[in-house]
């Protein structure tokens, strides 16, 4: 009987019988070496990327200026100093004229600049405005303080008011009575049924 | 203080150079086992040594919870058979190389002797390569270093039983091919 086929394993035995090499304890200790240097040399420069993205970002959120985002439908709030003008959107809001006096034709902007009495004012409605807007308001109030522009006196909007005296005594509303006619109810008349009502 | 720092340092030094030192152990107690597994697989001494050297550095990696010998010496046939899995199967891609070691006579015989030999190595090994993993890796190592059923079943982490009846059945196998 063939021997190979009575115990394949004996043969598997002799196939197997091989040795390391006399270097392979040395070789293994050297990639162990390689494989830690390695390994710390990932970590450094792990390390030196993540604190050089955290420094990046510090200084980038100190040197770029803080800005809130602007949006199409943002409105600004405008305190009641900026002239107001009326706004189709808010019909209730009055014109208030600004605090400077339109300079007159022929008169300097030096005395446009003179300092006026400070009176006080009635508080005025707070408006909103597009934050455009509100900025070109701005510079316009500011153009007309300095004189750089000027508008002829008869631009400027009146309002009407009604005539006659405004101090005079207000008269009393006369509020006519309602009368209305008693209800007569005829006892001959059919009594109407829930159905027939509707 | 300073002598708890000093004590704790020594500790550390102490368990690094434990573990260094019985790494050492380890490495030349298993490199033949790892190295006759390898090649059971990759069939080339060279690819053999270098997944065996690749699964003890990764051992090394792991070594606080290898410590144990029975248990180092299963985790590294484990890992080395799965690295000599993935190496052939380069090695395929590659173009196959295997070696024409795998002689079951000493080389230095007459040429006929060496050429019966190959001829016989040559389909052993196919007829072991068509086993299935589980039947391949039981008869592989019961090959090496004289490994019992016991042996076997401690290294797969498997029961004995299973290694008694996946033995039988391969060697059954094994006839049946080899007829």
């Amino acid at each position: 009987m063939n021997e190979e086929i009575d115990d394949p394993l004996a043969d598997l035995v002799t196939a197997l019988s091989i040795e390391p090499s006399p270097e392979f304890a040395v070789n293994v200790r050297s990639r162990i070496e390689r494989a830690a240097n390695t390994r710390i040399r990932w970590w450094v420069v792990r390390t030196t990327a993540l604190a050089a993205v955290a420094v990046a970002a510090v200084v980038l959120r100190w040197t770029m200026p803080v800005s809130a985002p602007e949006r199409p439908g943002q409105m600004a709030s405008i305190a009641s100093t900026t002239p107001v003008l009326p706004d189709a959107l808010s019909p209730a809001v009055l014109w208030a004229p600004p605090a400077v006096s339109p300079p007159v034709a022929g008169q300097s902007a030096d005395h446009v600049r003179q300092p006026q009495p400070v009176r006080p004012r009635a508080p005025q409605p707070e408006v909103l405005v597009p934050p455009g807007q509100a900025l070109a308001l701005q510079r316009l109030a500011l153009a007309l303080q300095d004189g750089r522009v000027t508008i002829p006196a008869d631009a400027w909007p009146t309002i009407d008011t009604p005539a006659g005296d405004a101090d005079a005594p207000l008269k009393p509303i006369e509020i006519v009575p309602v009368r209305l006619d008693p209800i007569v109810i005829d006892p001959q008349a059919p009594e109407a049924t829930p159905d027939q009502e509707r | 203080m300073n002598e708890q720092v000093g004590r704790l340092a020594g500790h550390l030094v102490s368990e690094s150079d434990d573990l260094a030192r019985e790494f050492e152990m380890r490495l030349a107690d298993s490199a033949r086992l790892a190295v006759r597994v390898a090649y059971s697989v990759v069939r080339n001494q060279s690819d053999a040594e270098d997944v065996a050297q690749e699964a003890f550095v990764r051992a090394h990696r792991a070594f606080r919870q290898l410590r144990d010998r029975h248990r180092f010496r299963a985790w590294l046939v484990r890992m080395t058979w799965r690295l000599a899995l993935d190496s052939k199967r380069g090695a395929r891609r590659r173009g196959a190389r295997e070696d024409s070691v795998a002689r079951l006579a000493p080389r230095f015989g007459n040429a006929e002797t060496e050429l019966l030999a190959n001829d016989r190595a040559a389909r052993l090994w196919s007829a072991i390569d068509t086993l299935p993993d589980k039947l391949r890796v039981v008869v592989v190592l019961a090959a090496i270093d004289g490994h019992g059923t016991r042996d076997v079943a401690s290294l797969l982490a498997i029961p004995e039983g299973t290694v008694k009846s996946r033995l039988f059945e391969a060697r059954q196998r094994l006839r049946e091919l080899l007829q």
